[in-house]
């Protein structure tokens, strides 16, 4: 310490509270008490009932796993930075859109020009509409009665 | 063995592999614990549980995060800051109706706690040190708000780099050593004023 003496008022540099912290961490566990406290804690932790370990799950499972949400982790890190940018959650968005689009463009599910009717106009359509006769309908008759209820 | 065949060997239950563990880690778990908490049974308390949870998240341990020590620190030290809230719990339970300075924000009365404790049952290291120099320092680090004693508590007595004591608290870098610059600060007003009171 500088300044030790009475008439002045002590300073500590910052080498001299370093070494003093130095000392005091190398004073530590020292004492006879210590010892005996390290040793009661030591047997308390050796004698501590464990227990079971359940069985392990497979190295490679886990790896795969860890490796796919590692993966996932990147992806919602990718869609989500730190930094505030918005076209990356709006391209992620976008993305189904895309994906039905170019899907609708490569496969018909079945359903082909002709296997619809050929209406030449959409008034064509309303008037073959028209001609079905909707009036019977939802009403019970003696026929039908059994299969409605 | 290394630490990573040991822990593999504990995965599987090997309860030597636990016990070489324990007697390579233990003195820094209980050093930090006596540093941080000042007593003897919560010492105990902390150094059983860490090493049960070494136990039973051997499997969870992955050595490319982290090193075991770090690791072992890491719980360690959020069970003594579990430790420390719950004395500062019954503290402020006890004193409720009396004199609770509504000005004292969670630090000083974690601080209050921790000394107190300390004041209580003092550390068997506190009683054997006839150097007064550094009881003054341990009692200073002792009146030290927690963020504070661990920051300076792992970097100058664990041992650990400012990153590994970082992650051991879960904060940046930078903070940390803004939290060691703050607590040597401190330490030094109270060093000064022990030698200007001899």
């Amino acid at each position: 310490m500088s300044g030790k003496d009475n008439n002045r008022i002590a300073s500590l540099r910052d080498e001299e509270l370093e070494a003093l912290i130095a000392r005091a961490a190398a004073s530590t566990m020292n004492g006879q008490d210590d010892r005996a406290l390290y040793k009661r804690i030591e047997s308390r932790v050796l004698n501590q009932s464990l227990p079971p370990q359940v069985a392990q799950t497979p190295r490679k499972v886990l790896a795969a796993s860890d490796s796919f949400m590692r993966g996932i982790d990147a992806l919602i890190d990718w869609l989500n930075p730190q930094r505030q940018s918005l076209w990356r959650p709006v391209f992620a968005a976008a993305c189904p859109l895309v994906l039905g689009i170019v899907i609708g463009n490569f496969f018909n599910f079945g359903l082909t020009p002709a296997s619809e009717p050929n209406f030449e106009s959409w008034d064509d359509e309303l008037v073959m509409l028209s001609f079905l006769d909707m009036s019977n309908q939802g009403e019970i008759t003696e026929e039908n009665e059994g299969e409605i209820r | 063995m290394n630490d990573e065949e040991l822990m593999a060997a504990v995965a599987q239950g090997d309860r030597r592999a636990y016990d070489a563990l324990v007697r390579a880690h233990l003195p820094a778990i209980t050093r930090y614990s006596l540093r941080m908490l000042g007593n003897g049974r919560d010492i105990e308390d902390v150094a059983q549980e860490t090493f049960l949870r070494l136990w039973v998240s051997a499997k969870k341990w992955d050595p490319g995060k982290a090193k075991l020590s770090t690791w072992l620190h890491r719980i360690a030290h959020n069970l003594c800051i579990d430790m420390l809230r719950k004395q500062q719990r019954v503290l402020l339970g006890e004193r409720f109706d009396e004199e609770l300075d509504s000005n004292s924000n969670f630090d000083n009365s974690l601080r209050n706690a921790v000394v107190e404790h300390a004041k209580e049952e003092p550390s068997s290291q506190q009683m054997i040190e006839k150097d007064s120099e550094l009881s003054a320092l341990n009692l200073a680090i002792s009146k030290l708000p927690e963020t504070q004693r661990s920051a300076l508590l792992l970097c100058y007595y664990q041992g650990f780099s400012n990153k590994e004591a970082a992650d051991i608290t879960g904060l940046s870098v930078r903070a940390l050593e803004s939290l060691i610059a703050r607590a040597k600060r401190s330490l030094r007003t109270q060093m000064e004023a022990h030698y200007n009171e001899r």
